[in-house]
Protein backbone atom coordinates (compact mmCIF):
# COMPACT_ATOMS: atom_id res chain seq x y z
CA UNK A 1 0.00 0.00 0.00
CA UNK A 2 1.03 3.57 -0.65
CA UNK A 3 0.55 6.34 1.88
CA UNK A 4 0.05 9.84 0.50
CA UNK A 5 -0.03 13.05 2.49
CA UNK A 6 -1.51 16.29 1.23
CA UNK A 7 -1.43 19.73 2.76
CA UNK A 8 -4.21 21.57 0.96
CA UNK A 9 -3.50 25.05 -0.38
CA UNK A 10 0.09 24.69 0.82
CA UNK A 11 1.55 27.72 -0.97
CA UNK A 12 -1.36 29.88 0.18
CA UNK A 13 -0.93 28.66 3.74
CA UNK A 14 2.74 29.59 3.71
CA UNK A 15 1.93 33.02 2.25
CA UNK A 16 -0.70 33.58 4.97
CA UNK A 17 1.82 32.66 7.66
CA UNK A 18 4.50 34.86 6.08
CA UNK A 19 2.20 37.87 6.03
CA UNK A 20 0.68 37.05 9.44
CA UNK A 21 -2.86 36.94 8.07
CA UNK A 22 -5.52 34.70 9.65
CA UNK A 23 -6.17 31.49 7.76
CA UNK A 24 -9.88 32.30 7.54
CA UNK A 25 -9.35 35.66 5.81
CA UNK A 26 -10.72 36.45 2.37
CA UNK A 27 -7.42 35.82 0.61
CA UNK A 28 -5.96 34.29 -2.53
CA UNK A 29 -2.51 33.96 -4.02
CA UNK A 30 -1.65 36.80 -6.36
CA UNK A 31 -0.18 36.00 -9.77
CA UNK A 32 3.53 36.50 -10.35
CA UNK A 33 4.33 39.68 -12.25
CA UNK A 34 5.53 37.72 -15.29
CA UNK A 35 2.63 35.23 -15.29
CA UNK A 36 -0.95 35.47 -16.63
CA UNK A 37 -3.03 37.60 -14.29
CA UNK A 38 -5.02 34.79 -12.72
CA UNK A 39 -5.39 34.26 -9.00
CA UNK A 40 -3.97 31.15 -7.38
CA UNK A 41 -5.35 29.08 -4.53
CA UNK A 42 -7.83 30.82 -2.24
CA UNK A 43 -9.15 30.28 1.25
CA UNK A 44 -12.53 28.52 1.73
CA UNK A 45 -13.99 31.85 2.85
CA UNK A 46 -12.95 33.46 -0.46
CA UNK A 47 -14.22 30.42 -2.33
CA UNK A 48 -17.62 30.96 -0.70
CA UNK A 49 -17.73 34.31 -2.53
CA UNK A 50 -17.15 32.57 -5.86
CA UNK A 51 -13.37 32.97 -6.06
CA UNK A 52 -11.47 30.00 -7.40
CA UNK A 53 -7.96 29.30 -8.62
CA UNK A 54 -7.46 30.34 -12.23
CA UNK A 55 -9.99 33.18 -12.11
CA UNK A 56 -8.87 36.45 -13.65
CA UNK A 57 -7.75 38.95 -11.02
CA UNK A 58 -10.34 41.57 -12.02
CA UNK A 59 -13.16 39.03 -11.89
CA UNK A 60 -11.99 37.64 -8.54
CA UNK A 61 -11.98 41.13 -7.02
CA UNK A 62 -15.39 41.85 -8.57
CA UNK A 63 -16.80 38.73 -6.95
CA UNK A 64 -15.10 39.38 -3.62
CA UNK A 65 -14.33 43.10 -3.15
CA UNK A 66 -12.46 42.58 0.12
CA UNK A 67 -10.18 39.92 -1.35
CA UNK A 68 -6.56 40.06 -0.17
CA UNK A 69 -4.11 39.12 -2.90
CA UNK A 70 -0.95 37.69 -1.34
CA UNK A 71 2.28 37.48 -3.33
CA UNK A 72 3.47 33.86 -3.29
CA UNK A 73 6.67 33.04 -1.41
CA UNK A 74 8.24 30.17 -3.36
CA UNK A 75 11.40 30.10 -1.19
CA UNK A 76 9.48 29.72 2.03
CA UNK A 77 7.20 27.16 0.38
CA UNK A 78 10.16 25.13 -0.84
CA UNK A 79 11.79 25.28 2.60
CA UNK A 80 8.58 24.16 4.32
CA UNK A 81 8.13 21.39 1.76
CA UNK A 82 11.71 20.24 2.31
CA UNK A 83 11.12 20.14 6.07
CA UNK A 84 8.03 18.01 5.48
CA UNK A 85 9.95 15.55 3.30
CA UNK A 86 12.83 15.35 5.76
CA UNK A 87 10.46 14.62 8.63
CA UNK A 88 8.83 11.83 6.61
CA UNK A 89 12.27 10.47 5.71
CA UNK A 90 13.15 10.42 9.38
CA UNK A 91 10.37 7.84 9.74
CA UNK A 92 12.33 5.67 7.32
CA UNK A 93 10.18 6.43 4.29
CA UNK A 94 11.58 6.67 0.77
CA UNK A 95 9.55 9.70 -0.22
CA UNK A 96 8.44 10.70 -3.71
CA UNK A 97 7.03 14.15 -4.32
CA UNK A 98 6.26 16.26 -7.36
CA UNK A 99 4.13 18.98 -5.82
CA UNK A 100 4.84 21.21 -2.82
CA UNK A 101 2.76 20.08 0.11
CA UNK A 102 2.26 16.57 -1.23
CA UNK A 103 4.30 13.41 -0.77
CA UNK A 104 3.81 9.68 -0.90
CA UNK A 105 5.76 6.58 -0.03
CA UNK A 106 5.42 2.82 -0.02
CA UNK A 107 4.39 1.72 3.45
CA UNK A 108 5.05 -2.01 3.21
CA UNK A 109 8.65 -1.89 4.36
CA UNK A 110 7.83 0.33 7.34
CA UNK A 111 5.07 -1.72 8.92
CA UNK A 112 7.35 -3.97 10.98
CA UNK A 113 9.54 -1.03 11.88
CA UNK A 114 6.63 0.95 13.31
CA UNK A 115 4.35 -1.88 14.40
CA UNK A 116 1.54 -1.74 11.86
CA UNK A 117 -0.54 0.73 9.88
CA UNK A 118 -2.22 2.30 12.85
CA UNK A 119 1.02 3.35 14.53
CA UNK A 120 2.65 4.35 11.24
CA UNK A 121 -0.24 6.60 10.24
CA UNK A 122 -0.33 8.11 13.71
CA UNK A 123 3.35 8.94 13.38
CA UNK A 124 2.85 10.37 9.89
CA UNK A 125 0.10 12.56 11.30
CA UNK A 126 2.49 13.67 14.02
CA UNK A 127 5.09 14.93 11.55
CA UNK A 128 2.62 17.03 9.55
CA UNK A 129 2.84 20.75 10.32
CA UNK A 130 0.45 21.87 13.03
CA UNK A 131 -2.41 23.91 11.65
CA UNK A 132 -1.77 22.96 8.03
CA UNK A 133 -4.81 20.64 7.94
CA UNK A 134 -2.72 17.76 6.62
CA UNK A 135 -4.61 14.78 5.24
CA UNK A 136 -3.56 11.19 4.64
CA UNK A 137 -4.72 8.74 2.01
CA UNK A 138 -3.84 5.04 1.78
CA UNK A 139 -4.36 3.02 -1.39
CA UNK A 140 -2.64 0.41 -3.56
CA UNK A 141 -1.60 2.94 -6.23
CA UNK A 142 -0.07 6.39 -6.07
CA UNK A 143 -2.82 8.22 -7.92
CA UNK A 144 -5.60 6.70 -5.81
CA UNK A 145 -3.66 7.37 -2.60
CA UNK A 146 -3.20 11.01 -3.60
CA UNK A 147 -6.88 11.40 -4.44
CA UNK A 148 -7.80 9.69 -1.18
CA UNK A 149 -5.60 12.15 0.69
CA UNK A 150 -7.34 15.07 -1.03
CA UNK A 151 -10.73 13.74 0.05
CA UNK A 152 -9.73 12.60 3.53
CA UNK A 153 -11.00 14.32 6.66
CA UNK A 154 -8.40 16.21 8.66
CA UNK A 155 -8.04 13.78 11.52
CA UNK A 156 -8.54 10.37 9.89
CA UNK A 157 -6.82 8.65 6.98
CA UNK A 158 -8.89 7.74 3.94
CA UNK A 159 -8.12 4.10 3.16
CA UNK A 160 -9.11 2.73 -0.26
CA UNK A 161 -8.59 -0.99 -0.79
CA UNK A 162 -8.06 -2.53 -4.21
CA UNK A 163 -11.71 -3.66 -4.30
CA UNK A 164 -12.94 -0.15 -3.55
CA UNK A 165 -10.77 1.66 -6.06
CA UNK A 166 -13.20 1.67 -8.98
CA UNK A 167 -16.09 2.90 -6.86
CA UNK A 168 -13.86 5.56 -5.26
CA UNK A 169 -12.51 6.89 -8.56
CA UNK A 170 -15.74 6.78 -10.57
CA UNK A 171 -17.37 10.02 -9.33
CA UNK A 172 -14.15 12.10 -9.28
CA UNK A 173 -13.62 14.79 -11.90
CA UNK A 174 -11.60 13.67 -14.89
CA UNK A 175 -9.56 16.89 -14.45
CA UNK A 176 -7.74 15.07 -11.65
CA UNK A 177 -6.19 12.73 -14.22
CA UNK A 178 -2.74 13.59 -15.56
CA UNK A 179 -3.86 14.72 -19.01
CA UNK A 180 -3.12 17.85 -20.97
CA UNK A 181 -5.62 20.71 -21.14
CA UNK A 182 -6.62 20.08 -24.81
CA UNK A 183 -7.33 16.41 -24.07
CA UNK A 184 -9.35 17.35 -21.00
CA UNK A 185 -11.30 19.86 -23.10
CA UNK A 186 -11.90 17.11 -25.67
CA UNK A 187 -13.36 14.86 -22.97
CA UNK A 188 -15.47 17.72 -21.67
CA UNK A 189 -16.84 18.47 -25.12
CA UNK A 190 -18.09 14.92 -25.61
CA UNK A 191 -19.65 14.78 -22.16
CA UNK A 192 -16.98 12.77 -20.37
CA UNK A 193 -16.79 14.51 -17.00
CA UNK A 194 -15.74 11.88 -14.49
CA UNK A 195 -12.95 9.38 -14.07
CA UNK A 196 -15.58 6.65 -14.14
CA UNK A 197 -16.61 7.75 -17.63
CA UNK A 198 -12.98 7.66 -18.77
CA UNK A 199 -12.54 4.19 -17.28
CA UNK A 200 -15.62 2.98 -19.12
CA UNK A 201 -14.05 3.75 -22.49
CA UNK A 202 -12.69 0.89 -24.50
CA UNK A 203 -8.95 0.89 -25.08
CA UNK A 204 -9.47 1.85 -28.73
CA UNK A 205 -11.70 4.79 -27.78
CA UNK A 206 -9.24 5.92 -25.09
CA UNK A 207 -6.40 5.67 -27.58
CA UNK A 208 -8.39 7.81 -30.02
CA UNK A 209 -9.07 10.51 -27.41
CA UNK A 210 -5.77 10.49 -25.58
CA UNK A 211 -3.20 9.34 -28.06
CA UNK A 212 -0.46 6.93 -27.15
CA UNK A 213 1.44 9.45 -25.05
CA UNK A 214 -1.37 10.04 -22.61
CA UNK A 215 -2.95 6.61 -22.62
CA UNK A 216 -1.53 6.10 -19.13
CA UNK A 217 -4.34 8.32 -17.83
CA UNK A 218 -6.86 5.69 -19.00
CA UNK A 219 -4.93 2.98 -17.14
CA UNK A 220 -4.86 5.18 -14.04
CA UNK A 221 -8.61 5.72 -14.30
CA UNK A 222 -9.08 1.95 -14.34
CA UNK A 223 -6.87 1.56 -11.27
CA UNK A 224 -4.10 -0.03 -13.31
CA UNK A 225 -1.39 2.42 -12.32
CA UNK A 226 1.46 0.01 -11.80
CA UNK A 227 4.25 2.51 -12.33
CA UNK A 228 6.67 2.19 -9.39
CA UNK A 229 7.30 5.15 -7.12
CA UNK A 230 10.53 6.92 -7.77
CA UNK A 231 11.60 8.25 -4.37
CA UNK A 232 13.89 11.24 -4.29
CA UNK A 233 17.50 11.09 -3.22
CA UNK A 234 17.66 12.87 0.13
CA UNK A 235 19.96 15.89 0.07
CA UNK A 236 23.41 15.27 1.51
CA UNK A 237 24.45 18.26 3.53
CA UNK A 238 28.08 19.32 3.61
CA UNK A 239 29.40 22.02 5.89
CA UNK A 240 32.70 23.83 6.07
CA UNK A 241 33.56 26.81 8.17
CA UNK A 242 36.45 29.02 9.06
CA UNK A 243 36.91 30.89 12.32
CA UNK A 244 38.84 34.09 12.66
CA UNK A 245 40.95 34.93 15.67
CA UNK A 246 39.55 38.42 15.64
CA UNK A 247 36.56 39.90 13.79
CA UNK A 248 37.26 40.46 10.11
CA UNK A 249 35.85 43.53 8.46
CA UNK A 250 37.68 43.56 5.14
CA UNK A 251 35.86 42.15 2.15
CA UNK A 252 39.07 40.83 0.58
CA UNK A 253 39.78 38.62 3.58
CA UNK A 254 36.22 37.32 3.67
CA UNK A 255 36.36 36.56 -0.04
CA UNK A 256 39.58 34.60 0.38
CA UNK A 257 38.06 32.62 3.23
CA UNK A 258 35.01 31.91 1.06
CA UNK A 259 37.24 30.73 -1.79
CA UNK A 260 39.03 28.33 0.53
CA UNK A 261 35.74 26.94 1.80
CA UNK A 262 34.33 26.56 -1.71
CA UNK A 263 37.44 24.69 -2.82
CA UNK A 264 37.07 22.37 0.14
CA UNK A 265 33.38 21.81 -0.60
CA UNK A 266 34.03 21.10 -4.26
CA UNK A 267 36.87 18.73 -3.45
CA UNK A 268 34.78 16.82 -0.91
CA UNK A 269 31.84 16.57 -3.30
CA UNK A 270 34.11 15.25 -6.07
CA UNK A 271 35.60 12.73 -3.67
CA UNK A 272 32.12 11.49 -2.81
CA UNK A 273 31.17 11.30 -6.47
CA UNK A 274 28.50 13.98 -6.11
CA UNK A 275 28.07 17.61 -7.02
CA UNK A 276 26.64 20.67 -5.34
CA UNK A 277 23.05 21.74 -6.00
CA UNK A 278 22.79 24.66 -3.62
CA UNK A 279 24.72 26.66 -1.05
CA UNK A 280 23.84 28.49 2.14
CA UNK A 281 26.24 31.19 3.26
CA UNK A 282 26.26 31.83 6.98
CA UNK A 283 28.32 34.39 8.86
CA UNK A 284 28.45 34.84 12.61
CA UNK A 285 28.70 38.54 13.25
CA UNK A 286 30.13 40.32 16.24
CA UNK A 287 27.50 40.97 18.86
CA UNK A 288 25.92 37.48 18.71
CA UNK A 289 24.00 38.08 15.52
CA UNK A 290 24.21 36.26 12.24
CA UNK A 291 23.68 36.67 8.51
CA UNK A 292 22.52 34.10 5.97
CA UNK A 293 21.95 33.88 2.23
CA UNK A 294 20.80 30.93 0.14
CA UNK A 295 22.13 30.24 -3.33
CA UNK A 296 20.30 27.90 -5.66
CA UNK A 297 22.68 26.74 -8.38
CA UNK A 298 21.11 26.39 -11.79
CA UNK A 299 23.01 23.17 -12.45
CA UNK A 300 24.71 20.89 -9.98
CA UNK A 301 28.43 21.58 -10.16
CA UNK A 302 31.81 21.18 -8.50
CA UNK A 303 33.44 23.89 -10.56
CA UNK A 304 35.07 26.27 -8.09
CA UNK A 305 35.00 29.14 -10.59
CA UNK A 306 31.22 28.85 -10.96
CA UNK A 307 30.70 28.46 -7.23
CA UNK A 308 32.86 31.52 -6.64
CA UNK A 309 30.94 33.52 -9.22
CA UNK A 310 27.67 32.69 -7.51
CA UNK A 311 28.95 33.30 -4.00
CA UNK A 312 31.33 36.24 -3.81
CA UNK A 313 28.89 39.01 -4.87
CA UNK A 314 26.65 38.14 -1.92
CA UNK A 315 29.45 38.69 0.58
CA UNK A 316 29.16 42.44 0.02
CA UNK A 317 25.82 42.29 1.84
CA UNK A 318 27.36 41.17 5.14
CA UNK A 319 26.42 44.01 7.47
CA UNK A 320 29.11 43.77 10.18
CA UNK A 321 32.56 42.32 10.95
CA UNK A 322 32.39 38.54 11.12
CA UNK A 323 33.85 36.04 13.55
CA UNK A 324 33.08 32.92 11.54
CA UNK A 325 32.14 32.13 7.97
CA UNK A 326 30.41 28.86 7.11
CA UNK A 327 29.03 27.40 3.92
CA UNK A 328 26.43 24.64 3.91
CA UNK A 329 25.98 22.77 0.66
CA UNK A 330 23.50 20.29 -0.69
CA UNK A 331 25.70 17.67 -2.32
CA UNK A 332 22.94 15.52 -3.76
CA UNK A 333 23.80 16.25 -7.40
CA UNK A 334 25.10 13.54 -9.68
CA UNK A 335 28.68 13.08 -10.69
CA UNK A 336 29.75 15.70 -13.18
CA UNK A 337 31.17 14.21 -16.34
CA UNK A 338 34.56 15.60 -17.22
CA UNK A 339 34.89 16.47 -20.88
CA UNK A 340 38.37 15.50 -22.01
CA UNK A 341 40.07 17.54 -24.68
CA UNK A 342 41.67 15.88 -27.67
CA UNK A 343 44.80 18.04 -27.56
CA UNK A 344 46.70 18.47 -24.33
CA UNK A 345 48.51 21.78 -24.25
CA UNK A 346 52.07 21.92 -22.97
CA UNK A 347 51.04 24.37 -20.26
CA UNK A 348 48.31 22.02 -19.09
CA UNK A 349 50.80 19.18 -19.06
CA UNK A 350 53.23 21.19 -16.92
CA UNK A 351 50.41 22.08 -14.55
CA UNK A 352 49.34 18.46 -14.35
CA UNK A 353 52.87 17.30 -13.56
CA UNK A 354 53.31 20.05 -10.97
CA UNK A 355 50.13 19.00 -9.24
CA UNK A 356 51.27 15.39 -9.36
CA UNK A 357 54.55 16.28 -7.67
CA UNK A 358 52.74 18.34 -5.07
CA UNK A 359 50.39 15.44 -4.39
CA UNK A 360 53.39 13.16 -3.83
CA UNK A 361 54.99 15.65 -1.44
CA UNK A 362 51.77 16.06 0.51
CA UNK A 363 51.28 12.31 0.66
CA UNK A 364 54.79 11.86 2.05
CA UNK A 365 55.01 14.87 4.37
CA UNK A 366 51.45 15.92 5.10
CA UNK A 367 49.13 18.68 3.98
CA UNK A 368 51.26 21.36 5.58
CA UNK A 369 54.27 20.56 3.42
CA UNK A 370 53.09 22.66 0.49
CA UNK A 371 51.43 25.95 1.23
CA UNK A 372 50.11 28.79 -0.83
CA UNK A 373 50.74 32.42 0.08
CA UNK A 374 47.72 34.61 -0.40
CA UNK A 375 47.42 38.38 -0.04
CA UNK A 376 45.19 39.51 2.80
CA UNK A 377 45.64 43.22 3.54
CA UNK A 378 48.62 44.16 1.45
CA UNK A 379 48.00 47.81 2.26
CA UNK A 380 48.38 47.23 5.99
CA UNK A 381 51.38 48.67 7.84
CA UNK A 382 51.61 45.48 9.90
CA UNK A 383 53.54 42.77 8.04
CA UNK A 384 51.74 39.93 9.80
CA UNK A 385 48.43 41.14 8.37
CA UNK A 386 49.63 41.45 4.77
CA UNK A 387 49.99 37.80 3.74
CA UNK A 388 48.81 34.42 4.96
CA UNK A 389 49.42 30.78 4.21
CA UNK A 390 46.81 28.21 3.28
CA UNK A 391 47.25 24.54 2.35
CA UNK A 392 47.89 24.27 -1.35
CA UNK A 393 45.04 22.99 -3.47
CA UNK A 394 45.09 22.19 -7.15
CA UNK A 395 42.17 24.45 -7.94
CA UNK A 396 43.29 27.20 -10.30
CA UNK A 397 41.44 30.02 -8.54
CA UNK A 398 44.60 31.77 -7.35
CA UNK A 399 47.89 32.58 -8.87
CA UNK A 400 50.28 30.32 -7.00
CA UNK A 401 53.07 31.96 -5.04
CA UNK A 402 54.66 28.87 -3.55
CA UNK B 1 34.16 18.38 7.08
CA UNK B 2 37.15 20.20 8.31
CA UNK B 3 37.86 23.56 9.75
CA UNK B 4 40.45 25.75 8.10
CA UNK B 5 42.35 28.62 9.53
CA UNK B 6 44.65 31.00 7.79
CA UNK B 7 48.22 30.69 8.96
CA UNK B 8 50.18 33.86 9.42
CA UNK B 9 53.09 34.15 7.06
CA UNK B 10 55.05 36.69 9.08
CA UNK B 11 54.92 36.04 12.79
CA UNK B 12 56.65 38.36 15.26
CA UNK B 13 58.53 36.65 18.08
CA UNK B 14 59.51 38.34 21.36
CA UNK B 15 63.21 39.16 21.54
CA UNK B 16 65.66 41.21 23.60
CA UNK B 17 67.14 44.34 22.12
CA UNK B 18 69.91 46.39 23.69
CA UNK B 19 69.47 50.04 22.82
CA UNK B 20 71.91 52.91 22.70
CA UNK B 21 71.12 55.93 24.89
CA UNK B 22 69.43 57.58 21.92
CA UNK B 23 66.98 54.63 21.73
CA UNK B 24 68.39 53.10 18.56
CA UNK B 25 69.02 49.31 18.71
CA UNK B 26 72.62 48.44 19.43
CA UNK B 27 72.36 44.66 19.67
CA UNK B 28 69.65 42.01 19.13
CA UNK B 29 69.33 38.58 20.74
CA UNK B 30 68.69 36.10 17.92
CA UNK B 31 68.32 32.41 18.73
CA UNK B 32 70.17 32.89 22.01
CA UNK B 33 73.10 34.75 20.49
CA UNK B 34 73.67 38.45 20.76
CA UNK B 35 74.18 40.08 17.39
CA UNK B 36 75.61 43.56 17.15
CA UNK B 37 73.78 46.01 14.94
CA UNK B 38 76.06 47.06 12.10
CA UNK B 39 73.70 49.56 10.52
CA UNK B 40 70.12 50.79 10.64
CA UNK B 41 68.81 50.61 7.10
CA UNK B 42 65.43 52.09 7.80
CA UNK B 43 63.07 52.94 10.60
CA UNK B 44 59.45 54.06 10.75
CA UNK B 45 56.52 54.29 13.12
CA UNK B 46 53.24 52.55 12.32
CA UNK B 47 49.93 53.37 13.97
CA UNK B 48 47.15 51.00 12.96
CA UNK B 49 43.82 49.68 14.13
CA UNK B 50 43.35 52.81 16.22
CA UNK B 51 39.61 52.46 15.60
CA UNK B 52 39.49 49.18 17.55
CA UNK B 53 39.87 48.28 21.23
CA UNK B 54 43.32 46.95 20.43
CA UNK B 55 45.23 49.75 18.70
CA UNK B 56 48.75 49.16 17.40
CA UNK B 57 51.63 51.60 17.75
CA UNK B 58 55.04 50.29 16.71
CA UNK B 59 58.50 51.60 15.94
CA UNK B 60 59.96 49.45 13.19
CA UNK B 61 63.66 49.03 12.47
CA UNK B 62 65.25 47.35 9.49
CA UNK B 63 68.69 46.41 10.79
CA UNK B 64 71.84 44.85 9.45
CA UNK B 65 73.31 42.70 12.19
CA UNK B 66 76.62 41.02 12.48
CA UNK B 67 77.72 39.28 10.25
CA UNK B 68 75.63 41.03 7.61
CA UNK B 69 72.09 39.66 7.88
CA UNK B 70 69.04 41.91 7.51
CA UNK B 71 66.46 41.57 10.28
CA UNK B 72 63.23 43.39 11.09
CA UNK B 73 62.47 44.28 14.68
CA UNK B 74 59.92 46.55 16.22
CA UNK B 75 59.22 48.04 19.59
CA UNK B 76 55.62 47.91 20.80
CA UNK B 77 55.43 51.48 22.05
CA UNK B 78 52.58 50.86 24.49
CA UNK B 79 54.41 48.06 26.31
CA UNK B 80 58.02 48.81 25.31
CA UNK B 81 58.45 45.16 24.28
CA UNK B 82 60.63 44.17 21.35
CA UNK B 83 59.72 41.67 18.65
CA UNK B 84 61.65 40.07 15.83
CA UNK B 85 60.04 39.10 12.54
CA UNK B 86 60.62 35.60 11.22
CA UNK B 87 61.76 32.50 13.07
CA UNK B 88 64.75 33.31 15.29
CA UNK B 89 66.75 30.37 13.91
CA UNK B 90 66.09 31.48 10.34
CA UNK B 91 67.03 35.01 11.25
CA UNK B 92 70.19 33.71 12.86
CA UNK B 93 71.16 32.17 9.55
Amino acid sequence: MIIAVALPRFSLHIALLTHRIPVDALAALAPRPDAPQHVGACTPQAAAHGVRAGLRVAEAIARCPGLLLLPPDPDATAAAHERLLVRLEHLGAAVASDTPGEACFVADGLLRLHGGYEVLIRRVHAVLPVGAMGRIGVAPTRFVAQQAAHHAPTQLPYVVTRDEMAAFLAPLSMHALPISAPRAQGFWDVGIRTIGAVAALTRAAALEHLGRNELRAWHIARGEDDEPLLPRTPPQPLRVHVRFDEPVDTLATIEIAARILLEELARTARTRGTSLRGLILRARLIGHSSWMREIALRDATTDVARLTLATLPLLTHIPAPIEELAIDADASGGQIAQQLSLASLARDERTRRTHEVIAHIRAAMGDGAVMRAIPLETWSDLPERQWALIPYSSSPSHTPRE
Amino acid sequence: MGTHSLQQLTIPHPTRVICAPNGVPHAVDIAGRRRTVVAVRDQWIAQDRWWTDDPVERHFYELIVDPGRVVFVFCELRSSEWFLYGHPRAAAG
